[in-house]
């Protein structure tokens, strides 16, 4: 394909560039003459590659006898770019591009020097069987790192730019043959629509692409895995990646690709269905265990047999303070306790389980703030809650938790069945990109009533 | 088959062996109910057919566009509003029913109030879902109880108290006229299909089926469900005395019990999945009565923020209708209301099927 080139001319646009970029201290403006030969360069030298430009470009001038050599030469380098306006060429010369004006004509290519192209490895998403390697974060060597993955001539890469002020680059991915049309469509639409001067991260864009500007439930999955990418790329999915950021975002997601982690594919089938009716019941416990101390305790202890209602209201012995205060002070605790490991320096971790463990789990019961059942109850509620494999959907059950034991607090036993079922139903109603967020697929068609 | 159709039909049986149709079927056994069990098993599975024969014409469209479409203005409007209370009434019954059982036997010191309060909020969120997403949570709840359902039945027919001498003695009473209260009774449980006049709307792409093998199976599940609400209270409970029994079905669940199970009084159990169905029955027949009253009344000019509020005054009416009758009603009254209900319920259905007739002719399919 030939390469367009618009109607730029040198004595114009170059003193424009020239002027524009001037004050910056790494702005390099380089004429070349030997003889009767000239180019001229114009280059950021930060983001430039000297050693490419000099080994592709500069040399080869000196070498070469007439200009046309040269001009015809530039122009079979593999990494010639279009031009399409000036301020195209700014934005370009910014990324690491260099623009050679040679014969009155303007070419541009692009000798962008990267620091960051080892692929990292996986720290979100640990598996024990499969790939140990996750994304880089330049979006050359992850485009490279997946389609090396997917050898499938219909895999389709669209570039866009974002950020009015940052123009990040984010390609998109998809396989043209199974791909979701209807979501493929709106995913396109909303990120031309994107109106936002800076764009962080791939966390950052996947608020920009949701629907709603103040949802609980994420409808993308942020990952890292190359595999879990090609994985969703044959199951129909598009996949965002962004300059800079390591991590993918899948679009459609729905509510069962939250739960589903690649070790169900490299394991036997019994113990990946082991496994996996193991996330739900983490899944299910996470939710609702609150809400059923609170419950049993305060409202029905009868419901359980009878040596254990007795146990655990002979557990309570001495606690001053009704049931829902003990949970939610013990909840909080944990909480800080989750939120703080996040970022404690490596150094003083150790401090932080001594504390968590000793302190809250033992002095509390001997203190008679809170009962021993509480405490292993709480415990197993945060193990649970990282049985989700994927973090923004343990996240949000995280908050939804509390919702349920408001209701149960509110209402008692009818009030957890209730709001368990009103989960259910928020879960039915919301719909990711025009698939349905909560549908049991048990037909293996592909279009289900 | 569709097999969302389905579980519009399950969740009407299943809810209505707690509701009202054991005490009303109980109440009559020795003048009849038997056959009227199975004059309403025959009635049912008509109903049922003529219902998939209709809405299978009609691929996508639901009745109330139907008929907008091919009937006179003049007639519409008070036919539609007449239906939408019909199924408001099917709720409201359900509702006050549950509640009453739940004050009675899970929570006595709540305020009814409050407990009523607690199914109209999420109810109130349900109703305004889309229809496809009621269907979604429908089957996703669905899996889960069913299981414990049948293992509740399972449990209870096994188990040593039952006495199959009760059970004989019930069915001596054959020859007898049949009662009205028990075949409408019985017609109830069929009832569930329709729903599809609304509900028809979710399948604009593939149309409901009929042949005489998917009305077979529904009538065979009805007519095990109906076996069951009608010989297990019996069994456990005796023949003579069971209509002093105000909720038989719950107090024939108390009497089982789970030796080794962590919840040891099976009536809990009971209760709680039960009460899952019986929101879903609910959700259904209350999400009926909304759409037809949105296609009646639309007010165009009542938005705030491009949300057009009419359906939340639809909602803050029902909330005012159920919280005075539940302060209201005493049970005696609530149980002579189900009856009178129920004995409309075949007049009704046979207006809806002669308007299917009607609507078949005009529209020329």
């Amino acid at each position: 394909m030939p390469i367009k080139t618009k109607k730029l001319d040198v004595s114009s646009t170059f003193p424009w560039i020239i002027d524009k970029l001037k004050p910056t201290f790494d702005f390099t403006h380089k004429p070349l003459h030997i003889d009767n030969k000239q180019i001229e360069l114009l280059y950021i030298k930060t983001v430039v590659d000297g050693d490419k430009l000099h080994n592709n470009v500069i040399k080869p001038f000196f070498e070469m006898t007439s200009l046309n050599n040269i001009e015809a030469y530039l122009t079979s380098l593999p990494n010639q770019q279009e031009i399409s306006s000036k301020d195209q060429l700014l934005v370009e010369l910014t990324k690491g591009s260099v623009v050679i004006g040679i014969n009155e004509t303007i070419l541009l290519f692009d000798f962008k020097k990267v620091h960051i192209d080892a692929p990292l490895e996986t720290k979100v998403e640990p598996t024990i069987q499969g790939p140990q390697y996750a994304l880089s974060k330049d979006l050359i060597t992850n485009i490279n790192m997946i389609r090396q993955r997917y050898h499938q001539p219909s895999l389709r890469v669209e570039l866009y730019s974002v950020g009015k002020k940052v123009h990040q680059s984010v390609a998109i991915l998809f396989d043209e043959d199974i791909v979701k049309k209807e979501a493929l469509k709106q995913i396109k639409s909303k990120l031309k629509e994107i109106d936002k001067d800076l764009i962080l991260a791939s966390g950052d864009l996947t608020r920009c692409l949701n629907n709603k500007k103040r949802a609980l439930l994420p409808t993308t999955i942020l990952t890292e895995r190359t595999d879990r990418i090609s994985y969703n790329i044959s199951g129909g999915k598009v996949i965002i990646l962004m300059d800079g950021d390591s991590n993918a975002i899948l679009a459609p997601a729905v509510f069962f690709d939250f739960m589903v982690s690649m070790e169900d594919e490299y394991h036997p089938y019994w113990v990946a269905k082991f496994t996996s009716s193991l996330r739900y019941i983490g899944f299910f416990s996470c939710i609702s265990l609150p809400g059923l101390y609170v419950g049993i305790t305060s409202y029905n202890p009868d419901i359980f047999r009878a040596s254990l209602a007795l146990s655990l209201a002979g557990s309570r012995v001495g606690v001053p303070y009704p049931s829902y205060i003990e949970v939610l002070i013990m909840l909080i605790v944990m909480e800080f306790l989750i939120e703080a490991s996040i970022r404690l320096p490596k150094a003083v971790s150790a401090t932080a389980t001594t504390v968590g463990g000793l302190i809250l789990g033992t002095a509390v019961t001997e203190a008679a703030l809170a009962s021993n059942i509480l405490i292993i109850l709480v415990s197993a509620v945060a193990i649970s809650m990282f049985v989700i494999p994927i973090n923004e959907m343990s996240f949000a059950i995280r908050v939804s938790r509390y919702v349920v034991l408001l209701f149960t607090i509110i209402a008692g036993m009818t009030g957890l069945a209730l709001s368990l079922i009103g989960l259910a139903m928020w879960m039915a109603n919301k719909s990711s990109y025009g698939e349905a967020y909560f549908k049991l697929f048990m037909q293996r068609k592909k279009e289900e009533t | 088959m569709n097999r969302y159709v389905y579980y519009l039909l399950y969740i009407n049986m299943f809810a209505s062996m707690v509701i009202s149709v054991p005490k009303i079927l109980l109440h009559e056994r020795k003048d009849g109910a038997i056959i009227g069990m199975i004059l309403g098993i025959i009635a049912g599975m008509l109903v049922i057919y003529a219902y998939l024969w209709f809405f299978n014409k009609f691929p996508g469209k639901d009745y109330p566009e139907l008929l907008k479409k091919y009937f006179p203005k003049w007639l519409q409007f008070p036919f539609l509003l007449f239906l939408s209370l019909v199924w408001f009434t099917a709720g409201l019954n359900t509702l006050i029913s549950y509640t009453f059982m739940l004050k009675r036997f899970l929570t006595p010191e709540m305020p009814v109030v409050w407990i009523a309060s607690t199914f109209l909020i999420f109810i109130s969120y349900g109703i305004l879902m889309h229809t496809k997403s009621i269907l979604y949570t429908i089957e996703a709840i669905l899996i889960i109880s069913s299981p414990v359902t049948i293992f509740l039945s399972t449990k209870a027919f096994m188990s040593p108290e039952f006495e199959w001498d009760f059970v004989r003695e019930a069915i001596m009473y054959v020859y007898r006229f049949p009662s009205y209260s028990a075949f409408t009774a019985s017609l109830y449980i069929f009832l569930g299909i329709t729903n599809l006049l609304i509900f028809n709307r979710a399948w604009s792409t593939k149309r409901v089926q009929v042949s005489g093998k998917h009305v077979f199976l529904m009538g065979l599940a009805g007519i095990m469900i109906l076996f069951t609400i009608y010989i297990v209270p019996l069994g456990m409970n005796g023949f003579n005395n069971i209509d002093h029994l105000v909720y038989p079905a719950i107090t024939t669940s108390d009497t089982l019990r789970m030796t080794f199970g962590v919840i040891e009084r099976v009536l809990y159990l009971f209760l709680l999945f039960f009460l899952a169905i019986t929101f879903l029955n609910l959700l259904l027949h209350w999400h009926v009565t909304i759409e037809i009253l949105k296609s009646l009344f639309w007010i165009k000019k009542f938005k705030w923020k491009e949300n057009n509020l009419t359906p939340y005054i639809f909602i803050i009416i029902f909330w005012l209708i159920s919280l005075k009758t539940v302060t209201s009603l005493s049970e005696y009254q609530l149980f002579t209301y189900t009856d009178y209900f129920f004995y409309c319920l075949p007049f009704i259905t046979m207006i809806i099927i002669v308007s299917f007739w009607f609507v078949k002719r005009r529209a020329k399919v």
